[in-house]
């Protein structure tokens, strides 16, 4: 399933349509959305409450499958995968920011980011994971539970979990959504300032025009079609 | 590695949470319900294999019910083997103006000639194992006779015409049973002593055995000689047929306590499900997580696998100790029915225990947790998608076949667990019934309440699935209690009640012909109706229509017993009272003289015996044959002699007999029996209403036993309603916060929770009488054809002990709610 992408194309989508059933009929929440993110650039994907972000982004990261039309990670196409297989790349690939954090409440801010690590069978979890975490500034909070942490800080936990493993991809899902201004802005500088440093990919999905305006590019949806194809 | 890790992480914080909390307590319970009555059982079967190779207290054993000939002790001593006389029968031991029904055990020196007799200063004291047997003029007696007669070590009791010393208790006899068999207590003699007591005579009920152990090969030789020319009426057991009765009632007590133990397990079951549920849901965003972070479905449903499998060991450990420490109550419980030195439990009960709780996580927790491996990983983006909902037959099928293992592996036969399974569902559906017809009423009730007992009720009926659940796991745990404690007391009474005032409560048997007249000039001179005496002979039924009974085929063990039994045999020339003619007719003056039989019905049933038939006896080595021409239907409960077999005149009356009667003596009278005995020792006497104590005793004891098990049914039904509360707890906090928000006081709300629990408590309770009472009544009614007054003490006990033990719980179990500030529960949300 090689696909002949131009060069330095990571992800690419081809004609996504994501249905779902609803009570009044067929619901098309995505439909006919291509597009194409480089590697190393920073992507924002805007537009109203309800114009398919979330999904788009589920789709993009393997989530979810679409309707029709296909995804393509690194000339790979993703979503003909099965969901192990999925899994699979995501845990080596792919990271993670969301909205409401989900850190696991069962493990200590320095387990949560070891946890992808050991999915990869990284050779030196722990020490790996208390590097990323002083990265975050998070060095003496490494072994409270999530509960114990302020909003921001387990919003750092969680960016330090997304990087822990290097992906080449990140997915952020609205990620200053539950922050107040001043910590928001805080945490835009270090997510941002982490994918300069791991020469990552960053797609994000906001609300927030501030945040928009730091990537390279924003795309915009609306009822489910991009407004401005890539 | 990763999953093992992560699982014993999950497992921990899961375990500090409180999340696996009432799943562990469910699973502890119904493990210790298990592995105590497991530890029990074991150590008493341990007792028994241990002593089976001893328990003829020899090699061989001949036995009979007339002496052993002479002959056999010779031929086993010049064969070089050793040799000992047992004698065994009942007698009246007498002390003051105590009479005690007990079993003698003769026996002569040597005695036993494999194992040891164990013996105590006094009773229940520390065993040591006896050097001889004991002195000619003294006798070890067993616990309940010193308890019984009031005495103590060093005291006389007169037994027949002598007066012996009590020289020590006896704890523990290699051939003595453990007293689940033995109605009334031994009484260990010498046989120097049995010729001067006067107690044996021709016509004694005696059972004489010749002891004899050797070297295999002699033992060997002996038995294959015995064998192949032993006469009807000697038995001969060696130690391989061990004490099948001793080994069919440790079964019989093991199945019963296991059923009880079986009825905790699958109540704990309805608590492990409702928490396995409660903690797939929280653990749902969890499962989304790992699986976005890369974890596929297989790697998700290990974790929880394996944190199902910690729980286990934790919580089944945890299980095991606790049965482990509640087995020592059952031993305490059954106290005198148990060797005093049992030996220690093995552990095999554990590993039993631990493989039910896997079974029991597998069939309950596991379905609910296995579905979280399909949980979407875009949940993290959108938590309104979750796993597909489980297909009804995964569910309903695994419970099935696991609550299938569980019985089948408790009850050990297939048929009965059909059955135990069967009548379960059936009482749990009908209790369901009741349960929800209860929660339609309250339904009805709540709109002329107040706010407290409005919302109260209101919550009831809106968790109707928990409501049932919770009603029926205490209604059944309460029903059987009160079937216990209280049914089983009344049908006893009620039987009794039945009886005549004035119905025989004495039995004499064993009266001489020519002791006859004293008896009733006895009688006479107390001022009391000179009693009927009957004959009685001790024969054996040999052959019928002249085939020998050896080859007569019966269908039940029963009939079989029947068969092989020595019969106890009278004459008469008119129909006894208490018995009545089903078929043919009672033989008139001149058909007397013949030699003709009339048996009872079920006897005859049960070898398969018509009118015509031929009877042929041995009657102390004489032949008689008599010709069926009647059956007759005797009422037993009249406390009259009778018998199966009774013969005419005209065939037994020239045979020697002794004679039986019965009699009533009221309760100021019943001590004049003890100058008879004085006077004629050799005399039996079975006092009904001791008997009847001393039965009562045994069922007190056995139930309690059985009672002590449910104990843990009723903690399995507490565990159901803390899970079901676990279940709505995030809900109930919502909504305590929102009407506290609203302006609810905490009073108010506590008021609620009271009346829903107390509700609920009332309404199990009332379940549980109503079906208590339903059971009380088919066994009165039905079973056992005795009149039912009901006992409002079932009433009055269930519903108080449902309401108070559910609503203190219920409020124990919820307070927690009602002291989180409500905004915090309302920023949480």
């Amino acid at each position: 399933m090689e696909n002949d992408l131009s060069a330095g194309t990571l992800l690419r989508a081809d004609h996504l349509c994501k249905q779902v059933n609803s009570p009044d009929g067929i619901l098309t929440i995505l439909d006919d959305v291509s597009l194409g993110i480089r590697k190393g650039e920073s992507v924002a994907i805007v537009g109203p409450s309800g114009s398919g972000k979330t999904t788009l982004l589920g789709l993009l990261a393997g989530l979810d499958v679409p309707t029709r039309g296909s995804v393509w990670l690194d000339g790979m196409e993703f979503s003909a995968l099965d969901e192990d297989a999925r899994a699979a790349r995501r845990a080596r690939e792919i990271g993670f920011v969301f909205q409401s954090f989900h850190l696991l409440p069962g493990l200590t801010a320095l387990e949560n980011v070891m946890l992808p690590l050991e999915l990869v069978n990284h050779p030196a979890p722990e020490k790996s994971a208390h590097a990323v975490l002083a990265s975050v500034g998070l060095a003496a909070r490494a072994n409270y539970y999530p509960q114990k942490l302020s909003g921001g800080e387990q919003q750092r936990v969680a960016i330090a979990r997304a990087y822990a493993t290097e992906p080449a991809l990140l997915f952020a899902d609205e990620p200053t959504g539950n922050l107040d201004a001043a910590t928001g802005h805080l945490i835009i500088d270090l997510l941002f300032d982490l994918n300069t440093r791991h020469h990552a990919t960053l797609v994000l999905v906001t609300h927030d025009p501030e945040l928009a305006s730091r990537c390279d590019r924003t795309l915009s949806l609306h009822a489910g079609r991009l407004e401005q194809p890539a | 590695m990763t999953l093992l890790r992560l699982s014993l992480r999950q497992f921990r914080r899961g375990w500090k949470s409180g999340d696996l909390t009432v799943m562990a307590i469910s699973l502890a319970l119904a493990l210790a319900a298990v592995s105590a009555v497991g530890f029990f059982t074991a150590r008493v079967q341990t007792a028994v294999l241990e002593q089976a190779g001893e328990s003829l207290a020899a090699d061989l054993v001949l036995e009979s019910g007339e002496p052993i000939p002479p002959s056999y002790r010779k031929a086993a001593i010049e064969a070089g083997a050793r040799v000992a006389d047992v004698m065994d029968f009942p007698t009246v031991v007498v002390q003051g103006n105590n009479t005690l029904l007990v079993e003698v055990h003769a026996v002569s020196h040597g005695y036993p000639l494999r194992g040891q007799a164990r013996i105590s200063r006094q009773p229940f004291g520390t065993p040591h194992p006896a050097t001889g047997i004991p002195e000619p003029g003294t006798i070890w007696i067993e616990p309940r006779v010193f308890a019984s007669l009031n005495i103590k070590t060093g005291d006389e009791v007169q037994i027949g015409k002598l007066s012996e010393r009590v020289a020590a208790n006896v704890s523990y006899l290699p051939d003595g049973g453990f007293g689940f068999s033995a109605l009334a207590s031994k009484v260990v003699l010498n046989t120097a002593d049995i010729a001067a007591s006067g107690l044996v005579n021709a016509n004694s009920r005696v059972n004489y055995k010749l002891l004899v152990a050797g070297t295999p090969s002699v033992i060997s030789g002996l038995e294959t000689h015995w064998k192949q020319n032993l006469p009807t009426g000697i038995h001969l057991r060696d130690a391989r047929d061990g004490r099948p009765e001793m080994v069919n009632a440790i079964d019989r007590s093991q199945r019963f306590l296991s059923l009880a133990a079986l009825v905790s397990v699958l109540i704990s079951a309805v608590a492990v499900v409702l928490s396995a549920q409660r903690y797939a849901s929280r653990y749902t965003d969890t499962a989304a997580v790992l699986k976005s972070l890369g974890l596929t479905r297989r790697g998700v449903q290990n974790v929880l696998l394996l944190e199902l499998f910690w729980l286990g060991i934790v919580a089944g450990t945890a299980g095991v100790i606790t049965g482990y420490l509640a087995q020592f109550g059952l031993v305490h419980v059954l106290k005198g029915l148990l060797p005093a030195d049992l030996p220690a439990a093995p552990l095999t009960p554990a590993f039993s225990a631990l493989g039910i709780g896997l079974v029991l996580l597998a069939g309950f927790a596991l379905p609910p947790l296995m579905r979280l491996g399909d949980t979407p990983p875009a949940r993290v983006l959108r938590r309104d998608l979750s796993p597909p909902p489980l297909r009804g037959w995964i569910v309903y099928g695994l419970a099935i076949v696991a609550c299938f293992a569980l019985t089948l592996w408790q009850v050990k036969t297939l048929t009965l667990s059909l059955y135990v399974l069967g009548g379960l569902a059936l009482t749990l559906l009908l209790l369901a019934a009741g349960a929800l017809l209860l929660l339609f009423t309250v339904k009805s009730l709540r709109h002329g309440s107040g706010a407290g007992w409005r919302y109260g009720l209101a919550n009831l009926n809106r968790h109707r699935r928990d409501a049932i659940l919770q009603m029926v796991a205490f209604g059944v745990g309460l029903m059987v209690l009160l079937l216990l404690a209280i049914v089983r007391g009344d049908l006893l009474t009620s039987w009794r009640t039945t009886l005549p005032d004035n119905a025989p409560n004495q039995f004499i048997i064993n009266i001489q012909p020519e002791q006859r007249a004293t008896v009733r000039q006895f009688f006479r001179d107390h001022g009391l109706p000179e009693p009927v005496l009957y004959p009685m002979l001790h024969a054996r039924l040999t052959a019928i229509n002249g085939t020998p009974i050896e080859a007569v085929h019966v269908q039940t063990e029963r009939a079989r017993r029947m068969r092989d039994r020595e019969a106890n045999l009278s004459w008469s020339a008119s129909l006894p009272a208490a018995n009545t003619i089903t078929a043919g007719h009672w033989w008139n003056a001149a058909e007397a003289k013949l030699s003709l039989a009339s048996i009872e019905d079920g006897y005859a049933k049960d070898l398969g015996l018509k009118l015509g038939d031929t009877l042929t006896f041995n009657v102390g080595g004489a032949i008689i044959t008599a010709r069926i021409t009647s059956f007759r239907k005797v009422r037993w409960d009249s406390f009259q002699p009778n018998f199966f077999i009774e013969l005419s005149p005209g065939a037994l009356q020239d045979y020697p007999s002794t004679w039986i009667t019965s009699t009533y003596l009221p309760p100021d009278k019943a001590n004049i029996l003890v100058d008879l005995i004085r006077e004629l020792p050799a005399l039996t006497i079975f006092n009904v209403d001791a008997i009847m104590q001393q039965v009562r005793h045994l069922m007190d004891q056995a139930s309690l036993a059985v009672e002590y098990v449910f104990l843990f049914t009723l903690a399995a039904g507490i565990v159901v309603l803390l899970a079901a509360v676990q279940a709505t707890r995030d809900e109930r906090r919502f909504e305590a916060a929102v009407l506290r928000a609203l302006g609810a006081s905490r009073r108010l709300l506590r008021l609620a929770t009271a009346a829903e629990y107390s509700t609920l408590g009332f309404a199990a309770g009332l379940l549980g009488a109503l079906a208590a009472s339903v059971v009380a009544w088919v066994l009165a009614v039905r079973v056992f054809n005795l009149p039912y007054h009901g006992d409002w003490r079932i009433w009055v006990t269930g519903i108080s002990a449902g309401t108070l033990i559910v609503a203190i719980s219920g409020i124990l179990a919820t307070r927690k709610v009602l002291t989180v500030p409500p905004v915090e529960t309302l920023r949480e949300s």
